[in-house]
């Protein structure tokens, strides 16, 4: 199955149906979103309503369908996208789930580090997002490897949330600003907004369009903090029947409200980023992303 | 002497029977409607009352009369705290006007950040049938800019209880189990983030302040599978 896996989103032409032009036409006609966020539900109800071998069949094709919508994004446009792969809370699930989503995990990283060329040729930049302590050291390396083997690549970046939840990427954010103030790093009254989005997971990065799969009509710890004014969308298809009409759905809807939800922007006024800002932080921020590498085992 | 009333009373009792028993004849039977009573309550039983109701207001047409509907309907459904949250202010301007009434109904009333005496509540939260907090617009994102302010001075390592209970503390801000989102801006308007973790999101058009509304909501949040990553 792995094998026919979309590795680079840039080759998703092969995948298009002739109907997909005319469509991307109307949708690019208007203001796309720069990030785009997924919560991937409904790969085990898709597995029991159409009959899988088994839950981790319904997950492989999910994952099949995740290339499939990574290439549509690039395609329309879109030039980052966030993935909710897999929750601290689903550590809660059987081992053999949890264990087969492992694998499965593993399988992809490790043929995304193997397809060297292509990735050099697609110029996509890979992100892992979560709690990397949770992970299996095998796991770390390769994480560790493809965001290495990436981190110069700037045609569109593709973050995997893997071990992850909104609260505990705000509460390690907020541990890492309280270390910078016990190492004399940061000053009290320079802790804002601002700090708080760049010591998350994200970095600042915000999405602009949140897409929930399946029906559910929830964030389940999701980037509570990057979304707490994006436009949500729910769709009621399962993950491995979203398609490019649902897609195009959604953007749609991102389209047709954006006004509204900036009119709520301008009342929810954030302290903008200023240089001046960054210079005084400087010190503490390159001590942070050193130290989130090395628990990443970026340094080589 | 014959009492008049009693002829009275027994002349409208007669009517009544005469007037029941050809209901029944026609169909109309008060059976049937006690039967269609008893399948409502055991409806009503099935439905799910959170114990923390959130309501967000997407549209500045925010009336009292409906918030007080709100308050009552949470009364009556047993929900032990409500939160308002618009990104506006304009539920907490509302205070001073539905304040009478919750000291009425014995109904604990404060304002996010405030003191619960300041704003002149005199009904305490261990005394109270209902919670209900307003949120200000600063609740979101600066509630937790000033949580990380406090836990930075502390020497221990920050957690996710210590987080939530400076939240709690500071700003009466817990989680809610269903967010009624009212109005047609499909985002969350800035709505405390750290809150809405496994929070069910029930949207409507307009605010349910009648029963049946309320009801609703209610029914269509007892439906929902809630799974907390299992």
């Amino acid at each position: 199955m792995l094998d026919e896996l979309f590795t680079d989103p840039t080759e998703i032409r092969k995948g298009f149906e002739w109907w997909h032009i005319p469509l991307q036409k109307i949708i690019t006609s208007g203001q796309i979103p720069r990030h785009v966020a997924f919560i991937m539900d409904g790969n085990r109800r898709f597995a029991r309503k159409t009959d899988l071998e088994s839950i981790q069949r319904g997950h492989e094709k999910g994952c099949e369908q995740m290339f499939k919508i990574l290439g549509w994004c690039h395609e329309i446009g879109i030039k980052e996208v966030t993935l909710y792969s897999f929750s601290i809370e689903n550590f809660k699930r059987s081992n053999e789930e949890v264990n087969g989503l492992m694998q499965l995990t593993e399988k992809i990283l490790t043929k995304l580090v193997k397809q060297k060329e292509r990735m050099e040729t697609a110029q996509i930049r890979y992100r892992v997002y979560g709690n990397m302590t949770m992970l299996s050291p095998n796991l770390r390396e390769l994480v560790g490897r493809l965001q290495r083997m990436t981190k110069h690549y700037a045609k569109g970046q593709v973050n995997f949330c893997f071990a992850y939840t909104a609260q505990d990427d705000m509460n390690r954010a907020f541990e890492w600003i309280r270390k910078g103030v016990e190492k004399g790093l940061i000053q009290k009254n320079q802790i804002d907004e601002w700090l708080i989005s760049r010591c998350l997971d994200t970095a600042g990065s915000e999405p602009d369009l949140l897409i929930r799969t399946s029906g559910e009509l929830r964030l389940s710890d999701f980037l509570l903090w990057q979304c707490s004014n994006c436009h949500v969308y729910f769709d009621e298809d399962l993950w491995p029947e979203f398609n490019f009409v649902n897609l195009c759905k959604a953007i749609l809807s991102y389209q047709m409200n954006i006004a509204k939800i900036d009119r709520i922007s301008k009342v929810l006024i954030c302290k903008s980023y200023d240089s001046k800002m960054f210079e005084d932080l400087k010190e503490f921020l390159e001590w942070m992303d050193e130290e989130k590498k090395r628990q990443t085992e970026l340094i080589e | 002497m014959l009492d008049l009333y009693a002829l009275i009373g027994m002349a409208v009792r007669l009517v009544y029977s005469m007037v029941m028993m050809a209901c029944n004849f026609l169909g109309y039977s008060t059976i049937w409607a006690q039967r269609e009573l008893k399948r409502r309550e055991l409806d009503t039983s099935r439905i799910k009352t959170p114990s923390h109701l959130a309501v967000l207001f997407s549209a500045r047409s925010i009336k009292q009369d409906q918030v007080l509907a709100l308050i009552k309907n949470c009364l009556d459904a047993g929900v032990r705290t409500l939160s308002l949250y618009d990104p506006w202010n304009d539920v907490v301007a509302l205070e001073h006007r539905i304040l009478p009434f919750c000291k009425l109904k014995g109904v604990r009333l404060c304002v996010s950040g405030e003191t619960p005496t300041k704003n002149g509540t005199a009904v305490d939260a261990a005394n109270s049938r209902l919670s209900v907090v307003l949120l200000k617009a600063d609740s979101g994102k600066k509630s937790l800019v000033e949580v990380c302010k406090q836990l930075s001075s502390s020497t221990q390592p920050v957690t996710i209880p210590a987080v939530n209970d400076k939240l709690t503390s500071l700003y009466s801000i817990t989680e809610p189990d269903l967010l009624i989102h009212i109005g047609d801006v499909p985002s969350l308007c800035g709505y405390p983030p750290w809150s809405l973790r496994v929070t069910e999101i029930v949207t409507v058009s307009q605010t349910p302040s009648s029963k049946a509304a309320f009801e609703n909501c209610l029914e269509t949040y007892s439906k929902r599978d809630i799974r907390l990553g299992k």
